[in-house]
């Protein structure tokens, strides 16, 4: 499968428009210049070839080097990875308590005015969370929290520059911050984590709601929920079979969401300056970086096809069905 | 080396086995529990007592090799860190702030590496320089003259700046121009007139001054010309050294003690990535960076407004905004058409609404901050305008307008020019490209019409002339001779003549009249469209003091101070 990746990534990134050799030339460059920058660069060779070297660096762990920063593009993943990491963990993690947690409150509150009001409000929700793109929404916290009442820190990063990162120990700054016990650059990181970790979460929630609700009215629907009442089990075991039962369309949904914070991220790094993957991935596309934007759509590949493996795994322990 | 322990520590962890990590992991949660705590907080009080700028930047550095790392993020950090032989003095300018004197060019340097003026022969062709002694780069490895021969065969091998363009244009083609007479002492000899090389000496593109001892180290045939490591690192002379460099977050300059013209009163920089121009704004007028870099106009209109913020603007920069005209597609060809398009450029409303008055009109075909430049008043005409292109024959053409992603303000641009060329019987369409796209397919002389900006650094006449209009340039005038018109063919041939000449014409005045006839030729030609020039602008809190524009359109941050408020 990641053959197949490969081969449609490298493909695509090549079928691009714009030839790194006359960007790093600059436009006063000969035609000599530009040659040998391709020579460099290794673009003069027929596309086959070039596929080939890159599959026989990758067998390797080699990435291959950005052609804008110099540096190999593994190093630089491993610079990145972490930010990046830190705030999409951070954000599905709470996405998903929140949207399981307040899916499985409308499911189980469905009637009276409160839940008649609460629906409404998660339905409008749903529908700007659906049409809002992430960069505004970001743009807008930065304008109310950070310009205009001046609670939280600008857009400046990870952590604030007069407190500077935590001692290198697994490169995320929060756990690092924490094992080194460093309070004051806890602090600062968990301040900058608010607003980019808000603007996912805020986006990604909707449809794990919608989706716990809807799945979770259906499973208390179910004639095993009827059964088990009139058998007089308790409602609180009925609501944890029932929770049980929902699960698996929960689980899909869920799973997509990592790989679509992943997305989420490039333009949320972007306006937040986090310095990680996303803002890594947007710097390649604007500079016909080849390398960088192949391990990233790899990188992204290989998320996703792990994300599907753990839906798998996951599916067999909460659906007895699946393991008969 | 530069000092890149964050990241080399980083990219070491990760490679370590699980093992280790949760070991590492427990050493950590040791640390926090011992002595760590204080060793940090003494670091950062050590680091509060610094004198540190911060600068909002859109990027962090591409690479810091000057001879072809052209970004301008690249260009802004190196200019701290490399120094020149010889710089143009500082004046004050009639606005009261500090600038390269746009009367006073010609030769007269400030020596930086140099230890005094050139000394030239009689006839012009022999150039004998001394360089400063005692001059030492972080390395602690003395300037000599082995670092000149070193640098210029690295230029010549790269071929993108120094070597490509700066030196060839000033009579240079070789290292058979070069001379090492003794460890301090060498000569530049030319084969034919030329006087640019009075003006080049100066300039930023020409071959940077490496430490070959340190760079040669790492000059081998898994790195030839050392490209990778001096992209990666910095090996100049000047005020500042690389403190820390993390890619996509920020790169740390340190002033250097021992710099030759004494300690930076600015300690620390700090070019902090934020790519969004917004925030970039946001966090300046906080008050949580110094000074916000490449800001658009409307959002150093707004900057202005505020308090605590100053907006400096020089108008008399050499970087420029362009119409460039293909000659080659039609009816571009066709200079009525390329007249009418030039005269319907609304000046005033692109000053007035596109720059909010940071902006001058651009009278002449190269800016008036080159010596030698002469003025060329320009003009909204859109009566004679439609005249000329109902004349041409080309009422209700619709053409393409390209401009790149990069520059905001040149979507504003055409679509002003669109409103502006509707009035006068042409339809503009507006096509934008990816900046590497654009850059390529200009190169390539694909695009009809686009938009470009770009400066020629030397604020010299010729050199400008030269960069931009011969026949073998990349830009527009390669086009005009490949024009289907006859006129268009000959003018381009007398002007590939009057650049020559006037280049190899030693005589100040004799060169001055070939340059003036030669800008009233291209003015005639109208291949370009000479767009308001956007000037140079500073956007800084009010405690930063001392910026100063020079010819390149860079400040440098060891002309500046940061005032305690």
């Amino acid at each position: 499968m990641l053959l197949l990746v490969s081969i449609v990534v490298f493909g695509m990134v090549r079928l691009l428009p714009g030839n790194p050799a006359y960007r790093l030339a600059g436009l006063g460059a000969s035609a000599e210049t530009i040659r040998q920058i391709e020579v460099d660069l290794g673009l003069d060779q027929p596309l086959p070839f070039q596929y080939w070297r890159y599959i026989q660096h990758l067998a390797r762990g080699d990435l291959g080097r950005s052609s804008y920063t110099h540096q190999p593009v593994s190093e630089e993943l491993k610079q990145r990875l972490p930010a990046t990491i830190e705030l999409l963990t951070l954000s599905f993690v709470i996405a998903v308590m929140l949207g399981i947690s307040v899916g499985s409150f409308l499911a189980a509150a469905r009637q009276g005015p409160i839940a008649r009001v609460t629906e409404r409000f998660f339905n409008v929700y749903g529908l700007l969370a659906g049409a809002i793109p992430e960069f505004w929404l970001g743009l807008i916290l930065i304008y109310i929290f950070f310009f205009r009442l001046g609670w939280l820190p600008g857009p400046i990063g990870q952590v604030d520059l007069d407190v500077g990162a935590p001692a290198h120990v697994t490169g995320l700054y929060l756990i690092d911050a924490l094992l080194t016990g460093d309070w004051d650059v806890l602090k600062s990181v968990m301040a900058h984590l608010v607003m980019p970790v808000a603007t996912l979460v805020f986006l990604v929630a909707a449809p794990v709601i919608r989706m716990t609700r809807a799945s979770v009215l259906q499973s208390l629907d179910s004639d095993f929920v009827h059964h088990a009442r009139r058998c007089g089990i308790r409602e609180s075991a009925i609501a944890r079979h029932a929770l049980r039962a929902a699960l698996p369309p929960i689980i899909t949904v869920v799973a997509l969401l990592y790989s679509y914070l992943l997305g989420g991220a490039v333009l949320v790094e972007q306006v937040f300056a986090w310095g990680g993957l996303g803002q890594y991935s947007v710097q390649a596309v604007v500079v016909s970086d080849y390398a960088p934007l192949q391990a990233f759509v790899l990188l992204a590949a290989v998320v996703s096809l792990i994300t599907f493996l753990v839906v798998d795994i996951l599916y067999a322990a909460v659906d007895p069905r699946v393991r008969l | 080396m530069v000092d890149k322990d964050s990241s080399t520590s980083e990219a070491n962890t990760a490679a370590l086995p699980a093992r280790r990590l949760v070991l590492k992991m427990a050493a950590g949660a040791a640390l926090a529990a011992g002595g760590r705590k204080m060793l940090l907080g003494e670091a950062q009080a050590q680091k509060a007592k610094l004198k540190t700028l911060v600068i909002a930047s859109p990027s962090t550095p591409a690479g810091l090799d000057r001879d072809k790392d052209l970004t301008q993020i690249s260009q802004r950090v190196v200019k701290n860190v490399y120094e020149q032989l010889y710089e143009y003095p500082l004046v004050k300018l009639p606005n009261g702030l500090m600038g390269v004197d746009p009367n006073g060019f010609g030769s007269r340097f400030n020596s930086m590496l140099a230890a005094s003026a050139p000394q030239i022969s009689t006839d012009g062709r022999v150039y004998t320089i001394n360089l400063r002694k005692g001059v030492k780069s972080r390395y602690g490895n003395e300037l000599t003259t082995d670092d000149i021969r070193y640098s210029w065969q690295r230029s010549f091998g790269i071929k993108v700046c120094g070597g490509g363009f700066v030196l060839p244009l000033s009579g240079c083609t070789g290292m058979d121009n070069l001379e090492i007479i003794d460890k301090y002492t060498y000569r530049i000899s030319l084969k034919e007139d030329n006087y640019l090389l009075s003006r080049t000496l100066e300039n930023e593109c020409g071959p940077p001054v490496l430490d070959s001892t340190e760079v040669r180290k790492h000059d081998n045939s898994d790195d030839p010309l050392a490209k990778q490591w001096v992209s990666l690192h910095d090996a100049g002379f000047g005020p500042y050294q690389v403190e820390s460099w993390t890619p996509g977050q920020e790169i740390t300059l340190r002033g250097r003690d021992d710099y030759w013209g004494g300690k930076p009163k600015i300690d620390r920089v700090v070019f902090k990535e934020i790519p969004s121009s917004a925030d970039r704004l946001a966090l300046l007028i906080a008050g949580q960076v110094d000074i916000a870099d490449e800001l658009l106009p409307r959002e150093v209109a707004t900057a202005a407004a505020q308090k605590g913020v100053k907006v400096d603007f020089w108008p008399m920069a050499t970087g420029f905004d362009a119409l460039i005209h293909n000659a080659k597609i039609a009816p571009h060809g066709d200079r009525r058409v390329r007249e009418a398009l030039n005269l319907a450029i609304p000046h005033d409303q692109i000053i007035e609404k596109i720059y909010f008055g940071r902006a001058t009109r651009w009278d002449g075909v190269i800016p008036p901050a080159h010596e030698g430049s002469i003025s060329i008043p320009r003009k909204t005409d859109l009566e004679k305008a439609k005249s000329l292109i109902e004349e041409a024959g080309a009422k209700g053409t619709t053409l393409e307008l390209y401009y790149g992603t990069g520059s905001p303000v040149h979507e504003e641009i055409s679509v002003a020019l669109q409103t502006a060329y509707s009035k006068v019987g042409i339809n503009l369409e507006l096509k934008k490209l990816p900046d590497s796209v654009f850059v390529e397919r200009l190169y390539k002389k694909e695009l009809p019409l686009a938009i470009y900006r770009d400066a020629a650094f030397q604020p010299d006449a010729g050199y400008a002339l030269g960069l931009w209009y011969p026949s073998r340039s990349f830009f527009a005038f390669g086009q005009m001779a490949m024009s289907t018109s006859d006129a268009d063919k000959a003018n381009q041939a007398k002007i590939d003549e009057l650049i020559v000449k006037g280049t190899k014409t030693i005589n100040d005045a004799d060169r001055n009249q070939v340059w003036k006839d030669l800008q009233l030729l291209i003015d005639q030609t109208q291949i370009f469209g000479y767009l308001p020039l956007p000037g140079m602008t500073v956007v800084r809190r009010d405690n930063i003091i001392g910026a100063a524009c020079y010819n390149d359109n860079f400040y440098r941050v060891y002309d500046m101070d940061k005032l305690t408020t």
